[in-house]
């Protein structure tokens, strides 16, 4: 018991650890070695992301809208891909299965880099909706592994007998699929979310300086070694995450009743 | 009136036949028992009924309809899955309207359809509960529910009792069993256990290697085995050879007088527990035990008898050591007999 309890605080310090260390630099002016409290209070960082004309909340704001709209386009690619995946047969499904992780394999600068030629051929550069297609290829791995899963999981006899019950194919999806899949989607969504969040270089490129993010934005602060400043843009980063992921599990799961009782 | 008709149904699977020239008559208001051993193809011809599958060759008709390419949603026969396969994310109630609701049925109408079924299936107090946190034969009594919400044409139900443990289990057969006289519904069901098909049926189909052997009421399909392999299904396990003279059985193991007339070849059979231990007379086979199996209200004997087995079970109170020499009466007069 009782080393199950230490081992227990060891790793929440070493998660939280890192976090109180940014908390603590993102209110100071100055933190040398070898003192272990902050030296000198400063609200500096703070009062810049809640001055309107720095226009930190409107990246912030934008740059979640664009997350959102990949993460429902990379859940609507991978719902029907990772159904076909687990539930027909067809020629060549081993080799499909391989080639929907390459995106995890390959590094997305050397896509990006292929694609942005393409891009700016077709008008696609340098637009919102040039940003999130390029979102969109990271992303897919995860939703279709993650949904290929809980379909595996969930088998289609409970589909089939939906329509032995009368139900028509759409109403299946709308009043079966859907909610049996959805601890899964809220799972898939968060990671695809957050990767989309995180993306820089990608955004950099094929955005090229217009569309702009909150990675981006907090780049350069990273970089010129403003650690008051970086922190503090990095904690509204991890804010704003938990912010969308709980809202997410929120609605949803009062949605589709309560999401205790799903099997997955 | 026959309200499903089976006409020359085929089915192979990667040129493994799995029904072969089925024919069946289901009359409305009857329970048929679907008998048989584990791929048999006795759940195929229950999904082929259902629609989940379609059929190589022959037709089926609901009344004078025919269903061959009418869509799973709208052939209105209702399966109820060995899985139960209820919707994890509904209560009992919404489960249980499923149906309607597809159907786009008034709320009202609704209502008052599952508040009838949560009576009719003794589900009072459930209704707000979500599957897992019911018993299994509770869970079972909400996917018949959700079944007959809509008001099939014919009920169909797989294996619905094998999950069961054995108490429960009698008593959901006898429920189901009541319910369905009660409902006057047909229903169709599938087993592999003889004892559910003989004590629920109104018509018991064997079905052995996809074809159906014997389609008859429970009495006479285990009085009057048309064949060996139906019989063989049924228990019994003494097969005795040979021919009549002069009103006397002439076999490898003896003489038997009996009224039949003379025929060249004759077999008689004998279940275990239709042959007794008796007194050693004239028309007694005699024999030693061989093999004595213990099963709680029986005993189980094999006999030697000139090296034939003869397989004779007996209660209890006459028990008998492996080894010591027994006489055995059976009854010729009575046997059913193949010519």
């Amino acid at each position: 018991m009782r080393v199950k309890w230490i081992i227990k605080y060891i790793i929440l310090t070493g998660l939280l650890f890192p976090l109180l260390m940014m908390i603590g630099w993102s209110i100071t002016s100055g933190w040398s070695w070898p003192s272990l409290i902050p030296q000198g209070f400063t609200f500096r960082a703070y009062s810049y992301v809640l001055e309107p004309t720095t226009g930190v909340f409107k990246i912030l704001i934008n740059s979640m809208i664009l997350s959102i709209v990949v993460t429902a386009l990379t859940l609507l690619v991978s719902i029907p891909a990772a159904r076909a995946i687990a539930f027909y047969d067809f020629k060549g499904k081993s080799v499909v299965k391989v080639l929907i992780l390459l995106p995890l394999i390959v590094p997305m600068l050397t896509v990006a880099m292929g694609v942005h030629l393409r891009f700016i051929q077709v008008g696609l550069a340098n637009t919102f909706w040039g940003v999130v297609l390029i979102h969109v290829i990271p992303g897919i791995p995860y939703g279709v592994k993650i949904l290929l899963n809980v379909f595996e999981l969930n088998g289609n006899k409970i589909e089939t007998h939906a329509r032995i019950l009368g139900a028509s194919p759409l109403q299946v999806i709308r009043y079966v699929t859907l909610p049996l899949i959805t601890p899964g989607l809220i799972i898939a969504g968060s990671i695809i979310y957050i990767a989309s969040f995180s993306q820089y270089f990608i955004t950099f490129l094929i955005g090229g300086g217009r569309i702009v993010t909150y990675a981006m934005f907090l780049f350069p602060f990273v970089e010129s070694g403003d650690r008051t400043m970086a922190s503090a843009l990095s904690i509204v980063f991890i804010l704003s995450i938990t912010l969308v992921l709980f809202i997410t599990e929120k609605i949803v799961g009062n949605f589709y009743e309560k999401s205790s009782r799903y099997y997955v | 009136m026959a309200i499903i008709y089976l006409k020359n149904i085929n089915k192979s699977y990667d040129n493994k036949v799995v029904l072969k020239d089925i024919n069946l008559i289901i009359n409305e208001g009857q329970l048929v028992v679907l008998l048989g051993p584990s791929g048999s193809g006795k759940t195929t011809l229950l999904h082929g009924i259902a629609g989940m599958i379609d059929f190589d060759q022959g037709d089926i008709f609901f009344g004078d309809q025919l269903m061959n390419h009418v869509s799973i949603d709208k052939r209105n026969a209702v399966l109820v899955d060995q899985n139960l396969l209820l919707f994890p994310h509904m209560t009992v109630e919404s489960n249980i309207a499923f149906g309607l609701k597809m159907r786009r049925v008034k709320k009202s109408v609704i209502k008052q359809k599952v508040d009838e079924l949560i009576r009719l299936l003794e589900l009072e107090g459930h209704e707000k509960k979500y599957p897992n946190e019911l018993s299994g034969g509770q869970m079972q009594r909400v996917a018949i529910a959700r079944a007959l919400a809509i008001e099939p044409e014919v009920l169909l139900l797989d294996e619905p009792f094998s999950k069961l443990d054995i108490m429960l289990r009698k008593n959901m057969q006898e429920f189901v069993r009541a319910l369905q006289k009660k409902l006057n519904i047909t229903l169709i069901m599938v087993t592999h256990d003889q004892e559910e098909a003989l004590s629920m049926a109104d018509q018991v189909a064997l079905l052995l290697y996809g074809e159906i052997k014997q389609y008859a009421s429970p009495n006479e399909i285990y009085e009057k085995p048309v064949s060996k392999e139906v019989a063989d299904f049924f228990g019994v396990r003494n097969y005795f050879e040979g021919k009549i003279i002069d009103g006397e059985f002439h076999s490898p193991l003896g003489r038997f007088s009996t009224h039949l007339s003379d025929c060249e070849k004759i077999t008689f059979m004998f279940r275990p527990e239709q042959i007794s231990f008796g007194e050693k007379q004239k028309d007694s086979i005699e024999g030693i035990v061989k093999r004595r199996v213990y099963s709680g209200d029986k005993v189980m004997y094999t006999i030697d008898v000139r090296d034939f087995e003869i397989y004779v079970s007996s209660f209890i109170h006459k028990d008998f050591k492996v080894g010591e020499e027994v006489a055995l009466q059976a009854n010729f007069d009575k046997a059913v007999y193949f010519i």
